[in-house]
């Protein structure tokens, strides 16, 4: 079968290379590895690349040209991945597909469509599948049975009966325990050597055991920690070295340093290698001492999530950092040489003027260090289904137009009436936030006849 | 942060820092200043909700941290004095806004079209609507007057059409600017406000009828004004303001 996976475009405002992230997307280049050994043919859309380097204008008719790119592979299936900052893109294209060719399987994955299941079926008739968290296991024989569409037995599958249009689903939670399990991604499936790439992504592992409200990570991944091995990970950096020269790595995952015996592994297997990487991590998830030994071994950046400066919200959030610890945390990472880039979240829905005062101020704190040395970034929120805190504010949801450069344009002059007649779905500017005036305005452009066809007189 | 006021001499007299101490000797006023910007803007973001386009015009034309920068010691003054309401604050964002920008440059006067716009729409949602008067019932004996809530701008151009350029990514140099007036007032629908492009009679209707001049006498200044037009030729302009919501039929109870 030829199977052609479609990568996400969150459309940024300007034509600024800097805001189109054309890295091999890992989930995609996962799945793709595991289909393509068992005889299907796979290939990888990605229509950011096609922006990001002039082959395609940046404008309404992209939707199009997209469907028409992708239906140039001739594909037998089509799978689309998607957040909620890029649903719209992934809206817009299957329904083109779609309508060109209404035999194609359109398959929908990613956190955002695992969340939204079977809403998403019940609005979009484009879609026609929907699979739901960690799809490695359960691509293979959904393809098996895609003529048919006989799913029972497959796990955690949402999809609408061809016959009468039911939506049906199985129940489970995929999840890949072992990682090293998986096959190697497929990165050759995107042209790495001409990317222009600073640095290359490595899936480190996956899921995080903490329960911040804000965070759909948790519940995709379902809190559940996963580290691939040192040897795979360091086989996977240099394997990434040999075929494009990378020495730099990022390596992906929510929360890298939680298992600190683990991390020290992958430092001692890391070590001589002289490559250097990134990660992500708790400031109460690293010590003095871990710091060090990262160091050693090769890491020059950290992103810390602190999200809120007020202890308030710390316990609300139930992020549950200790402030005072995060500080200091930082400034020894900087004392080490590792570049720390420390990102905070305003616009909490419980979030008061002391609270927000708190976070400025702790944002200012981290504004005075050396720019080359700590990144601050203040975000203001954005529910996402699946979290504790869009169940529990889903209610007050409303249109407020917010953007940010990274995720403002909208391409088809009726994009914005889409989006407020989906407003449960296309989460991308939705804030807990009071309504939006301009959503609720409508120009009348009232024309009398001309008073010079009166006569004047002169 | 906490002495906007202070950071301002600082930063047009930077001999004062010296005199400020000697913990203050080194102190990256520039940076500084920009992360007043920053804190205010963040404590602003209220308005967000109300000025969307305003805000996202401010960031695409790099204006904002200035801006915000500057209104700091204002917005600083405003918080200690406990007026911390979404009006407040944009009263006297407005104000600010009037004064610092160069309205002879193209982007400004862009930023104040916007602001007045999205703040009208903000204001007028306020307004409750009174119950429309009967347009047949119009005559060139009535008297119209302008309905409560109304408010009318001059602008340079369509915000609407802004909007959708702002949306879909385009060049700000490219709208076309030229004078138009606009209006804007309640509905009886009441989430929805009306907003109306008015031509040249229709700003002088908007504009004259105060509630005590009739159709015929309305007709009768604008014969003053150099234009003919018929009485009855004005009621069917009335009627068609007084539908758009725009103007009232004062009850005489004749």
């Amino acid at each position: 079968m030829r199977l052609t996976l479609v990568d996400n475009f969150i459309m940024p405002e300007r034509l600024n290379p800097d805001l189109f992230d054309v890295h091999p997307h890992l989930g995609l280049t996962s799945l793709a590895a595991v289909v393509q050994p068992e005889g299907h043919q796979v290939s990888i859309y990605d229509p950011k690349r096609e922006i990001r380097f002039g082959r395609r204008p940046y404008n309404a008719g992209f939707y199009e040209q997209a469907a028409e790119d992708i239906l140039n592979t001739r594909p037998d299936a089509v799978g689309f991945t998607t957040l909620g900052c890029s649903f719209l893109f992934t809206v817009r294209v299957a329904e083109l597909i779609r309508r060109r060719e209404p035999e194609i399987p359109i398959l929908l994955g990613g956190p955002h469509a695992t969340m939204l299941d079977r809403r998403i079926l019940e609005a979009y008739e484009q879609f026609d599948i929907i699979v739901r968290y960690e799809a490695e296991q359960t691509l293979l024989p959904l393809l098996a049975r895609l003529e048919n569409r006989q799913f029972d037995g497959i796990p955690g599958i949402t999809w609408r009966t061809r016959d009468r249009g039911e939506i049906r689903s199985t129940p489970g939670l995929p999840l890949i325990e072992n990682l090293d399990s998986l096959p190697i991604p497929l990165y050759d499936l995107y042209p790495v050597a001409d990317l222009g790439l600073s640095l290359m992504r490595v899936e480190a592992g996956r899921g995080c055991p903490f329960n911040c409200t804000f965070c759909s990570t948790a519940s995709f991944f379902q809190r559940s920690y996963r580290l691939k091995s040192p040897e795979r990970l360091v086989h996977e950096m240099d394997l990434l070295h040999d075929r494009y020269a990378a020495t730099e790595f990022k390596l992906d995952h929510d929360l890298f340093t939680v298992d600190h015996r683990k991390v020290r592994a992958f430092c001692e297997a890391v070590q001589d290698r002289q490559y250097r990487w990134r990660v992500s991590a708790r400031t109460d998830c690293v010590s003095e001492e871990l710091l060090e030994v990262m160091t050693l071994a090769g890491c020059i950046g950290l992103y810390f999530g602190i999200e809120t400066g007020s202890e308030r919200m710390q316990r609300i959030s139930e992020k549950r950092l200790k402030l005072a610890d995060a500080t200091r945390i930082v400034a020894l990472a900087e004392s080490f040489g590792i570049e720390s880039t420390v990102s905070f979240i305003t616009g909490y829905p419980e979030e008061v003027r002391e609270d927000q005062d708190a976070t400025l101020d702790m944002l200012g704190e981290f504004f005075q260090r050396p720019e080359s040395w700590c990144l601050p970034q203040l975000h203001i929120l954005l529910p996402e289904p699946g979290t504790p805190m869009f169940a529990q504010h889903a209610h007050a949801l409303a249109y407020d137009g917010y953007v940010t450069p990274y995720n403002a344009r909208l391409l088809r002059e009726d994009d914005l009436d889409h989006i407020l007649a989906h407003r449960d779905f296309t989460r991308r500017i939705i804030t807990i936030r009071p309504r939006c005036p301009e959503a609720n305005t409508r120009s009348q452009s009232m024309r009398w006849t001309p008073c010079a066809s009166q006569g004047t007189k002169s | 942060m906490a002495d906007p006021i202070l950071l301002e001499r600082w930063r047009c007299q930077p001999a004062s820092i010296a005199a400020s101490g000697d913990g203050c000797t080194g102190i990256d006023v520039a940076k500084l200043w920009q992360f007043s910007g920053l804190v205010t803007k963040v404590r602003y973001s209220d308005l967000r909700s109300n000025l969307p386009l305003t805000f996202r015009i401010l960031d695409a034309t790099g204006l904002s941290i200035e801006l915000f920068a500057t209104y700091a010691p204002r917005a600083d003054a405003l918080r200690k004095a406990g007026l911390n309401s979404k009006s407040a604050k944009l009263a006297a964002l407005m104000k600010f806004l009037g004064d610092w920008l160069d309205r002879t440059k193209p982007l400004h006067a862009l930023v104040w079209d916007m602001v007045r716009h999205e703040s009208t729409i903000f204001e007028v949602q306020a307004v409750t609507a009174g119950v429309a008067s009967d347009p047949a019932a119009i005559s060139i004996d009535s008297v119209p007057v302008r309905s409560a809530g109304t408010v009318s701008h001059e602008l340079t151009c369509n915000p609407i059409e802004v909007a959708k350029l702002v949306r879909a990514g385009g060049d700000l140099a490219s709208i076309p600017r030229e004078k138009r007036l606009f209006a804007y007032c309640a509905s009886e629908a009441g989430a929805q406000i009306r907003f109306v492009e008015l031509d040249a009679l229709a700003e002088f209707l908007v504009g004259t009828a105060d509630g005590t001049r009739t159709v015929t006498e309305l007709a009768e200044l604008l014969l003053q004004c150099g234009i003919t037009l018929e009485p009855q030729d004005l009621v069917d302009s009335v009627r068609a303001l007084v539908t758009a919501g725009l103007l009232d039929i004062v009850n005489t109870g004749a």
